[in-house]
């Protein structure tokens, strides 16, 4: 009695958890932000059960010929929502899909893509082909429900720094940076003005670390502010029509650049640093203090080695 | 501060009233281990939870491999002993530091198992254990994880080395802060024996012993470790404080920390958080 009880209760649950399931959906709304250029604008948030990885911005660039897809998304369940709101827009296929970088946001929703050529960096389909597994895995984890039957798709083919894609009338020029991971694609849409500039800039949401060289991705935002662009798509945050996003991510980073290094010159500790005062200009980018607390746990450590001296007699 | 830190604390005043000597006081972390944590850990001595124990560690972490963690106890007169541990840590202890001269401060870096509640009990002299804690989330894994780094799998060529550097704080103490180059293994991964920092002793050029240290595994790969020697046991001008130590098996550490020649400058206004 007891028995059939426990199966029946599991039953129900089991039941109760898919119905959950199926009515999750990320309502993705494409933006036009240019002629044919639609954007799908994440929240600015940290992965949550509630968001299901929806924090990331992804793009596609609807051509004569067809549709560019410009990063995937999350999840399969993404992919998927995706590849259905392409599809109210325009009746056209969609060609190819190109992945940015290896952070998961980006490239999860691959398995919605697999009967079109998927293009990254060599750096980056190697990195997702190591990682993969382990990211997809820490996303079941923070994400829930939203992930079932999402899978790593490395990118199917390899996409080269000064590519220049010419696709119904449009010419996309790709330029390899890095520093916020070791290969960020960023693509200029030339007819139309529009920057794609990948994870390198970031718009009222505190950029992330895991990757990063500080350094690396200072220069790269200036080169991203040198070029002839009109319509700026951050990785994370609102879309622009001037540099203000890229003025914003330099700031950021060179205070936290300068704070950290003077931390370790001045013998502070983690549990200290985590704990700084933000300056008033970034105390408004949402997640500037819980991304604050992951930077220096992840570039910090370093810091504070170099700042002690060999002391072994 | 979150509501249940003020709660915690809260609840903290109301036990600090007297010691329970058995495990009959309600444990403001609310740690299904509480019992055990008493018993074993702190041999059912009497307890009182303390709002004078500060005990910092970020809310969550995603790599369970390295917990910063520091804690204060300023105020608490006559302590004897800091014992730094995580509750549902397969090896519970991280640290133990007999602040001789030094002041009841003391940060590392610690593995988690899981998140835990993590606590500082501060053994006064009267034989009674003063508690503070917090609570950190963290994936699965950290004390049964393969190590975090270990020089490019070359550490036998650095086991024991010491990085270290004093600075003078603006009241007068010395802040040490040291790195030894230590696997630091748990004996919990793919059949690699636990092999750890044991013991440490820190003494100033006058030949006095100013911190006693005892370490775990628990404790990060390549552990860093931050005190403040208290300005009555400054090692003098020009000279340096002594660091000696052995690891579990018998390798020994010993190293020289000149003493400063800087003044660390003044805490930035630091946030209230937690
Ligand atoms: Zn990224």
């Amino acid at each position: 009695m007891i028995r059939r009880a426990l199966i029946l209760s599991a039953v129900a649950l089991a039941l109760a958890i898919s119905a959950k399931a199926a009515d999750l959906s990320y309502d993705l709304t494409p933006q036009e932000v240019a002629p044919g250029t639609y954007v799908l604008e994440g929240t600015r948030e940290y992965f949550t059960r509630e968001n299901g990885g929806n924090i990331v911005n992804t793009a596609f660039i609807v051509t004569n010929e067809g549709v560019v897809v410009i990063d995937n998304g999350p999840s399969k369940r993404y992919g998927e929502e995706l590849r259905a709101a392409i599809a109210r827009v325009t009746d056209k296929p969609v060609l190819r899909v190109i992945v940015t970088h290896l952070h998961p946001d980006h490239f999860l929703g691959g398995q919605a893509f697999e009967d079109v050529p998927v293009g990254a960096t060599a750096a980056t389909r190697a990195g997702i082909a190591e990682e993969g597994t382990m990211v997809t895995e820490n996303l079941y984890r923070l994400s829930g429900d939203w992930m079932r039957g999402t899978e790593t798709v490395v990118p199917s083919e390899t996409l080269e720094d000064g590519q220049v894609i010419k696709v119904g009338g449009h010419t996309l020029r790709l330029l390899e940076l890095s520093g916020h991971t070791e290969s960020d694609l960023v693509v200029m849409d030339e007819t139309t003005g529009v920057l794609f500039a990948s994870d390198l800039v970031f718009h009222d949401r505190a950029p992330t670390f895991p990757h990063a060289d500080i350094a690396v991705w200072l220069e790269s935002l200036d080169t991203l502010q040198a070029l002839d662009f009109k319509v700026l798509v951050p990785g994370h945050g609102p879309v622009t029509r001037d540099a203000g996003p890229i003025e914003q991510t330099r700031a950021y980073l060179q205070w936290l650049n300068g704070a950290l290094r003077e931390a370790a010159a001045g013998g502070r500790e983690i549990t200290e640093v985590i704990r700084m005062p933000i300056p008033p200009e970034f105390a408004d980018m949402d997640l500037v203090r819980d991304e604050l607390t992951r930077s220096v746990l992840t570039l910090y450590p370093e810091l504070a080695r170099d700042s002690l001296p060999p002391a072994s007699n | 501060m979150r509501l249940s830190s003020l709660a915690s604390l809260a609840l903290a005043v109301c036990l600090a009233v007297s010691p329970a000597g058995a495990s009959d006081v309600t444990d403001p972390l609310d740690s299904v281990v509480w019992d055990y944590v008493h018993e074993q850990l702190l041999n059912g001595e009497p307890v009182v939870f303390d709002d004078r124990v500060q005990v910092f560690a970020p809310e969550k972490v995603e790599d369970g491999r390295m917990v910063p963690v520091s804690v204060r106890a300023d105020g608490i007169p006559d302590v004897k002993q800091i014992l730094v541990l995580g509750d549902l840590n397969p090896i519970p202890r991280a640290v133990m530091l007999e602040p001789i001269k030094a002041r009841p401060f003391i940060a590392l870096r610690m593995k988690v198992n899981e998140g835990t509640a993590i606590r500082a009990a501060v053994k006064t002299g009267d034989g009674v254990w003063h508690l503070g804690g917090t609570v950190v989330q963290a994936p699965g894994g950290g004390c049964a994880a393969p190590r975090l780094v270990a020089d490019g799998g070359n550490w036998e060529d650095h086991l024991g080395e010491v990085r270290a550097r004093a600075w003078r704080t603006v009241d007068g103490a010395d802040r040490l802060r040291l790195m030894i180059h230590h696997p630091m293994d748990t004996g919990l991964v793919d059949n690699i024996p636990e092999f750890f920092l044991d013991r440490l002793t820190i003494t100033n050029a006058a030949g006095e012993e100013v911190a006693r240290i005892q370490a775990w595994s628990a404790m990060s790969t390549n552990p860093v470790l931050t005190l403040e020697i208290a300005p009555d046991g400054v090692t003098a001008p020009g000279t340096a404080y002594a660091v000696s130590g052995v690891d579990s098996d018998a390798n020994e550490v010993s190293a020289s920390i000149p003493a400063p020649s800087q003044t660390m400058p003044p805490p930035p206004l630091q946030e209230a958080m937690r």
